[in-house]
């Protein structure tokens, strides 16, 4: 058999090959016109352990653009974004202590927004943790990650909006399989 | 960029809040909290 994600046409799809597969897309979400913001429910469950979240679009305003918020928690979240400008200043932090939400989870160039999150442990009872792969605004880019200090068990998150608002687009959830 | 600024580019009747593909504009206090938080960020950029 050739290995995943290698098939040949008409080959049986078996357990061990699709056992190894290892991204699911848990749940995708149509972004309305002008929201500010966009709860995503059902995501989470302990079918995976960590999961990415990834959402393009149009927003408002450039900058600074999504903060994400898990399930109805505002308080406790704690994270860094590391970044750095184009005109090669670097080491400046954006720090989030006991914040109401993760922020500067993505930025927007113009107004093109591009967010890529791994959530880690969202549906344990245990802390979640966030990492970030991209943060773009039209002077500065980065990565950030930190933790969530609650030990509740979440199915969904927000996105919430930083300033202005989102036009569509799709989010997507995918799971890591465990 | 001012308070009243942001609410003249962003009146309350043309802005949702979104849950799943349920959309529904803010009520007062949602709006005005928002108004603020907005504005604060969007006149905090990264340096």
């Amino acid at each position: 058999m050739t290995t995943p994600p290698d098939f040949s046409s008409g080959q049986v799809l078996t357990s061990l090959a699709m056992n190894s597969v290892g991204l699911w897309l848990v749940k995708t979400q149509t972004v309305g016109t002008a929201v500010s913001s966009v709860a995503v429910t059902g995501a989470f469950s302990t079918d995976y352990e960590h999961y990415k979240i990834q959402y393009s679009g149009t927003a408002s305003t450039s900058g600074n653009c999504i903060n994400i918020q898990l399930g109805a928690v505002t308080t406790g979240y704690y994270a860094v974004l590391q970044y750095g400008s184009y005109a090669g200043v670097g080491g400046s932090v954006v720090a989030d202590s006991n914040a109401a939400s993760w922020t500067h989870c993505a930025g927007a160039v113009g107004n093109q927004v591009i967010l890529d999150a791994d959530i880690y442990n969202p549906f344990k009872t245990q802390i979640s943790s966030i990492s970030t792969n991209i943060y773009t605004d039209s002077n500065n880019a980065g990565k950030k990650a930190g933790y969530l200090n609650s030990a509740t068990q979440f199915t969904g998150f927000t996105l919430l909006v930083a300033s202005g608002t989102i036009t569509g687009g799709t989010i997507r959830v995918y799971g890591y399989r465990n | 960029m001012t308070i009243d600024e942001y609410k003249a580019e962003y009146p309350q009747d043309a802005v949702f809040i979104q849950v799943d593909d349920i959309e529904r504009t803010m009520t007062d206090e949602e709006y005005e909290a928002w108004v603020e938080q907005g504005v604060y960020n969007i006149n905090h950029p990264l340096p």
